[in-house]
């Protein structure tokens, strides 16, 4: 993500309530677009944002360790985002054909170089979609929160393995997926 | 030329995932096949696209707007919470410890009470005690007779009474001035002469 994780360093916990103002502004924009990119839509992603925010500032007596605050922050963004897709029963695949198109602007790329940008994160976000919901949250912390195997497999109460594999699934199926697109 | 990098094993290899003896065999096989190459290099440029692709807001998002809002219902979330937390606190349960040395000081001071009452008396509750836990209604009546030796201070002098026999320790004509009767089994009695103006103190103690 473009902002470091948690950059403020906390001293103790109960935060006090300028200091939990300050967590939540700082991770906010993080936490929101890593339930997007699970859930795949903001009303969701909203809604389930201010949830985890709420549950992470109830239970911060829970935190051990300060200086990784914003890892205990994403596990719980992840897994309320995890029992929404569960309690939803969302299905996971989504219709090629059914997919939005749209094109990105900025001023510093020139008229092919938007098209193309764009294209891929349209590839990339439309194959996301294509993923289950356990393959998606691993390689959304793997690549994008930049968490290690072993403390992805822990916020996904699963083996190093079991991680390991969702990862290769996911990287294999978004490649294959992006190859039909551009077929 | 060795084997061809399964699918996974190249999306593994891009992330540093695979371990460590796959990770060297596909190094290796890496290094001469222009082919795997190829594929592994479309995992880390997807890799990376997924970066920068998930750092970048919907399109049709007003983040200043949707921030705003999450901030504030995250307060009121939180004040609610507040609201309905439960505020009493179950009391700690007393430790051993203290609970150790309070029964320890409760064992010493009736140990020191039994030892510094008159064995009579202590007798005498020993029995009351048995009675009561053998079920007798009634406190058992303890006469005069059954209680040993008695002492008592009258107008006359200090008297020891045992088993019907007495001995007296008169005062004479002497008016008692005080008569003190202790619970260990002393009495005491002080008087005056009237004659030579002498105080005289006797004490009888039961042993």
């Amino acid at each position: 993500m473009s902002e470091a994780p948690g950059s403020t360093r906390y001293d103790a916990v109960p935060l006090s309530s300028e200091q939990q103002s300050r967590f939540v502004s700082e991770n906010m924009r993080r936490v929101f677009l890593l339930i997007y990119r699970v859930v795949g839509n903001v009303a969701d992603a909203q809604d389930l944002t201010q949830e985890a925010f709420i549950k992470a500032l109830q239970r911060q007596d829970q935190l051990k360790d300060l200086e990784k605050a914003a890892h205990w922050l994403s596990r719980i963004a992840s897994n309320t985002a995890i029992d929404f897709l569960r309690r939803s029963g969302r299905v996971s695949f989504s219709d090629i054909d059914d997919l939005p198109e749209y094109v990105t602007s900025s001023p510093s790329e020139s008229p092919e170089q938007l098209v193309l940008r764009a294209e891929h994160r349209e590839y990339l976000e439309a194959g996301l979609q294509v993923l289950t919901d356990r393959e998606r949250t691993a390689l959304l912390l793997r690549d994008v929160e930049g968490l290690p195997a072993e403390e992805v497999a822990a916020q996904l109460n699963c083996t190093k393995a079991t991680v390991r594999s969702h990862i290769a699934n996911a990287r294999v199926k978004l490649r294959r997926y992006m190859e039909r697109r551009k077929a | 030329m060795s084997r061809h990098v399964p699918e996974s094993g190249l999306a593994l290899y891009v992330s540093g995932d695979l371990g460590w003896w796959s990770r060297a065999a596909a190094r290796m096989h890496l290094n001469g096949c222009e082919s795997c190459r190829k594929r592994m290099e479309a995992y880390r440029i997807d890799r990376q696209r997924l970066r920068e692709s998930a750092a970048e807001m919907p399109e049709d998002v007003d983040w200043d707007r949707l921030a705003a809002e999450m901030t504030a219902n995250i307060r009121v979330g939180l004040a609610a919470g507040e609201c309905v937390a439960p505020r009493s606190r179950k009391p700690a349960p007393l430790g051993w410890r203290p609970a150790a040395v309070m029964a320890g000081a409760a064992v010493l001071m009736a140990g020191a009470w039994w030892l510094n009452t008159p064995p009579m008396q202590t007798q005498a509750l020993g029995r009351a005690m048995r009675a009561i836990w053998q079920g007798r209604g009634a406190m058992p009546r303890i006469g005069i007779e059954e209680r040993g030796p008695v002492v008592s201070a009258s107008s006359s002098g200090i008297e020891l009474r045992e088993n019907g026999s007495a001995l007296a320790v008169s005062q004479g004509t002497a008016r008692p001035v005080a008569v003190s009767v202790s619970m260990q089994g002393s009495a005491s009695a002080r008087y005056v002469d009237a004659d030579t103006g002498q105080v005289t103190i006797t004490s009888v103690y039961v042993q």
